[in-house]
């Protein structure tokens, strides 16, 4: 029996997806079986970020409504023989799933697979919570912005109210150099309001959008991108290994000091 | 009961209590004569006189005063300063972190054991005392109590309101570790430690 993660954040536009692709993408890099389930209906996005648009078949809403089998919807990666895709479906709206329906998918998933992925819609109503109901664990992203970190902190309550305890903070698009002047909320100053446990920490990086334009997690691209480091870091933590941030923001300050001798 | 007693039961200073039944000249002369039997003792502290209402001519008073400061260069004060105590020792007592979107409301006391964050609500009949931060809003004496009281350890609200007042609070950052709110006089106070 496998594992389900929800990844999920209240905001919109703060990672979701991205996480859940490189986190799943991650986890299947080492050997792991791993299914990435999208339940965003209506508004897809997992798909392209893995560059799978063009393969998908059928998706979770026929598999609920008796179309197809579960088997039959699971779009298998281009790269990895062991991560699959669950589709959204695009032209249904969120009610299109029930959350008993919802917690069975991600029940049978799990017999198969090694770790479930959930990708949460944005929002708290009922897309959210059929996102979150099959999940054993739960993953809060957010960004250092007021905004973002006060939704979070709704979900938070959330989770916890519906027995998801202990969720987990990813925080995005961490620029170093801000902190550093006291322009941006630290790492710090996230865990101290959302008092929760840190599970990683992912610099703010363009390299990130030309892969999620690309279709390819940038995962792939080993530690050569500090996202791309994050990201495994990311992995690791997950998998129970011990990981120090420190490696992050020193590789962060090695590329600012080679852009500072570039520029002279 | 004697004549004279000392309590030392305030977070400013000493409280000297006098028989309010006994003349201005005999009160005048005790008081003196305690300074001076325990004037190291008295050195550098703020003594109240509790004349337990007993009426005052202001000239004799600040005569005394005057005599007192300039022999044993301690100031006396017949202002007791008003201690802010609850109106009754009940709390409800709740464990934070109280999230965004949360709206906890009560009629006794509240005791909120961890910050209370951003985008959530306390609304309370009675004081809310906080063992935390408030970053979200707070209505101490919902709805017309201006005797309540807010204790918060650290500071940053997007709205306080004891009663009928609401609280204008600069948005610069405290960096002291307590704060009392309470309305005096129609004003908001605050407090530091």
């Amino acid at each position: 029996m496998g594992k389900s993660i929800v990844i999920t954040s209240g905001k919109g536009g703060v990672g979701k997806t991205t996480a859940v692709a490189n986190i799943g993408t991650g986890l299947a890099m080492r050997g792991l079986k791993v299914a990435l389930v999208d339940t965003d209906i209506g508004l897809r996005n997992l798909d392209l970020l893995l560059g799978l648009e063009n393969r998908i078949v059928y998706n979770i809403v026929d598999v609920v409504e008796g179309k197809c089998s579960l088997k039959q919807a699971l779009v298998k990666d281009k790269r990895l023989n062991n991560l699959y895709l669950l589709p959204a479906a695009q032209t249904k709206e969120k009610e299109a799933v029930s959350i008993d329906q919802m917690k069975e998918v991600i029940n049978d998933l799990k017999i198969e697979f090694d770790y479930v992925i959930i990708d949460s819609p944005a929002g708290i109503e009922h897309g959210f919570k059929s996102a979150i109901s099959g999940a054993d664990e739960a993953i809060v992203i957010t960004t250092p912005e007021v905004s973002s970190v006060r939704d979070a902190d709704r979900v938070i309550g959330f989770l916890e109210a519906y027995g998801l305890r202990d969720p987990r903070l990813i925080v995005n698009r961490v620029r170093f150099d801000m902190v550093r002047n006291g322009e941006m909320l630290g790492v710090d100053d996230l865990l101290d309001i959302l008092s929760i446990e840190l599970l990683g920490i992912i610099p703010e990086d363009e390299n990130l959008i030309i892969s999620v334009n690309k279709g390819e997690p940038i995962i792939y691209s080993g530690n050569k991108y500090k996202s791309a480091l994050a990201f495994n870091l990311i992995v690791k933590r997950l998998l129970g290994e011990d990981v120090s941030w420190d490696e992050l923001e020193k590789s962060e300050s090695f590329i600012e000091k080679i852009f500072k001798i570039f520029k002279g | 009961m004697s004549n004279i007693s000392i309590k030392g039961d305030l977070r400013e200073g000493i409280k000297m209590v006098v028989n309010p039944s006994l003349s201005w000249d005999e009160i005048k002369n005790l008081i003196i004569d305690e300074i001076k039997n325990k004037e190291k003792f008295f050195k550098g502290v703020n003594i109240y006189i509790d004349f337990q209402g007993r009426e005052i001519d202001n000239t004799e008073w600040e005569e005394l005063q005057k005599q007192i400061y300039e022999n044993y260069g301690i100031m006396l004060n017949k202002d007791l300063p008003k201690i802010r105590i609850p109106s009754s020792n009940i709390a409800k007592i709740i464990i934070g972190p109280i999230r965004s979107g949360k709206l906890v409301s009560s009629k006794e006391n509240l005791l909120i054991i961890g910050d209370v964050n951003s985008g959530a609500e306390i609304i309370c009949n009675k004081s809310v005392f906080v063992l935390g931060k408030i970053r979200g809003s707070i209505w101490a004496g919902y709805e017309n109590n201006d005797k309540a009281i807010i204790f918060a350890l650290g500071l940053e609200p997007e709205k306080i309101q004891i009663g009928s007042y609401i609280f204008d609070l600069p948005k610069a950052r405290h960096r002291k570790a307590g704060y009392f709110l309470y309305i005096e006089d129609g004003k908001f106070k605050i407090d530091t430690y």
